[in-house]
């Protein structure tokens, strides 16, 4: 199961670098990121694996936080890999998504954030698509 | 039935009660007529003697007192007791312009002792109890006022003084303190970091007693549930004695006022007609039993409504409503009448901190009002239109409660100055 956590964020100056600064003082290192912004604030999400260790420091500088589950769904590496995911899905509600590119593994991935997890599953892998259970 | 400190006083019939009060305004007014020649002036221009005061019915002739009264008989003017018989000097805590002093004899302490000592055995205080009184001592009347009455109990009294909240923290865990007195802001603070810190099951408090400030039912719930207690509202001025004027009993439906030593009288603002019971209006006291500063007729400024219904914990005492805010909290914003409390209490009601900033302005020849507010967990969601839609739910109940455009600015946990006494929660740039 692949874990988001949600941040509340003022938009000023500097405001991104508080949560790395926390996150570097305890080592822990970010899977994926994704902002979403409005005029006076924001919402930064973060996959990262040590997730509940995340939370805790997060916490306990002080943010306000929110957890949730995400599916992470590995995007063919052809030409049109994105096109046959979203259009596999195109009836589901998707709330907001983002994209992550493990260099390594040379592999693309969509993060996509849906209130019937279990549903959008199923739908993903019975078209012979992949979901990952790790970031 | 509850508790009473002094049953007699605090149960006795109405009848009985407006005869102690006939018989002690009648020598009163006799008293500041010969002391205070400030007030006797202010009798002889509006052609009142002593002679026509003949009891409680008469009190509507006498002169009133307000703060500009107060400043302009500084320092001594209105003392009524000779100063060798002056004990202790108390005075406000200065949020609205000049500092009032307030002088005592001992038997003036000893009355005011008495009143905060009712407050505490209403909230359940006996003499098994720990009171940790965390309100400021020295001039301010909180930290005096309960430690007096904590003292008259026989309870444990913990002298903390406001501020260090570690310290607090650990005395209310070590010591096992029962009972709190401060400030309702304070309060809320202390219950802010007890959850943080995991602490609820270790402290034994069951019971708070929270004044000097205006607050909403909202933030009473919000202050009740994070510190497992009861919390109590408790009612005073330094001009006429300091808290303990009037308290809350567990009926939590209004503060008894302490009649034996002080008549409430409510009146229209602006006529300055007295109103029946019943109605809203500028409240006014008379204190009829301290000698040291004996105000006859006090404008409060405090905006409430009293009642004369019987209440089910048994005390006779007429009940004064929660005060709106001190007149001089009251903002006026594109020329509306708008009281901090109206503020606090829908942000508590949408689900929001007690933890705000109200920053009034005026841009060009408008009034703009800003309410900044700490983003609460329970109100977080990762989606930015989810989030969009609850701000402007709180836009829209603010500007239902007070009839103008309110500006509102989610700001994140912690970014407001938390306050160790009275909260600073309006800050007003068109006085700058």
């Amino acid at each position: 199961m692949v874990k988001q956590i949600s941040v509340f964020l003022e938009n000023k100056p500097g405001q991104l670098s508080e949560i790395t600064k926390v996150l570097t003082a305890k080592n822990i290192s970010i899977r994926a990121l994704n902002i979403a912004e409005a005029a006076e604030y924001g919402i930064i999400r973060l996959v990262i694996r040590k997730h509940d260790e995340a939370v805790a420091a997060l916490k306990e500088a002080g943010f306000v936080t929110m957890e949730s589950e995400v599916v992470a769904v590995k995007i063919p590496d052809v030409p049109g890999g994105l096109n046959i995911v979203l259009s596999t899905v195109s009836d589901f509600d998707i709330q907001y998504m983002y994209t992550m590119i493990d260099r390594a593994g040379n592999s693309a991935f969509m993060v996509f954030r849906v209130e019937d997890v279990e549903g959008f599953k199923k739908i993903i892998t019975s078209s012979g698509l992949n979901v990952v259970d790790e970031l | 039935m509850g508790n009473y400190y002094q049953e007699e006083i605090e149960c006795a019939d109405r009848g009985q009660i407006r005869a102690w009060q006939s018989e002690r305004l009648v020598e009163q007014v006799k008293f500041v007529w010969e002391n205070v020649p400030y007030y006797r002036k202010k009798m002889e221009e509006k052609g009142v003697t002593p002679e026509d005061i003949k009891g409680v019915d008469d009190l509507y002739k006498l002169p009133f007192l307000s703060k500009a009264d107060l400043r302009d008989a500084y320092p001594y003017g209105l003392m009524g007791a000779p100063k060798e018989d002056i004990v202790r000097i108390q005075s406000t805590s200065g949020t609205t312009g000049r500092r009032v002093i307030a002088f005592y004899t001992q038997n003036d302490i000893d009355i005011w002792d008495d009143c905060c000592a009712r407050a505490i055995v209403a909230a359940g205080g006996t003499k098994d109890d720990v009171v940790q009184v965390s309100y400021g001592y020295g001039l301010f009347t909180g930290g005096a006022g309960l430690n007096g009455g904590s003292h008259k109990i026989g309870s444990m009294t913990l002298p903390m003084s406001s501020g260090n909240t570690d310290r607090q923290l650990q005395f209310m865990e070590d010591l096992g303190s029962t009972i709190l007195c401060c400030t309702p802001s304070y309060a809320s603070y202390l219950g802010e970091c007890v959850e943080e810190r995991g602490l609820k099951d270790k402290i034994k408090l069951k019971a708070g007693i929270f004044g000097a400030e205006a607050w909403s039912e909202e933030m009473r719930q919000d202050i009740q549930n994070k510190l497992g207690i009861k919390a109590y509202d408790i009612y005073g001025l330094t001009e006429i004695a300091g808290p303990g004027v009037a308290f809350e009993c567990e009926e939590q439906r209004g503060m008894h006022v302490n009649e034996d030593h002080f008549i409430a009288e409510i009146i229209d603002p602006d006529t300055e007609e007295v109103l029946p019971v019943g109605s809203y209006g500028e409240l006014v006291f008379t204190s009829i039993t301290k000698k040291g500063f004996p105000l006859l007729r006090y404008r409060t400024r405090d905006i409430c409504v009293l009642s004369e219904e019987k209440c089910s914990c048994g005390r006779t005492l007429i009940r004064m409503a929660k005060p709106m805010g001190r007149s001089d909290d009251m903002l006026i914003v594109k020329g509306v009448n708008v009281f901090p409390s109206q503020i606090e209490s829908v942000l508590l009601d949408q689900g929001y901190t007690s933890n705000y900033q109200i920053v009034v302005d005026r841009v060009k020849t408008t009034d703009t009002i800003d309410v900044y507010v700490e983003m609460a967990a329970e109100n977080f969601t990762d989606n930015l239109g989810k989030l969009a839609q609850k701000e402007k739910a709180l836009v829209a109940a603010l500007k239902s409660m007070l009839g103008i455009l309110v500006n509102v600015h989610l700001v994140e946990p912690k970014s407001i100055t938390r306050s160790e006494g009275k909260a600073v929660r309006v800050i007003d740039k068109r006085k700058i």
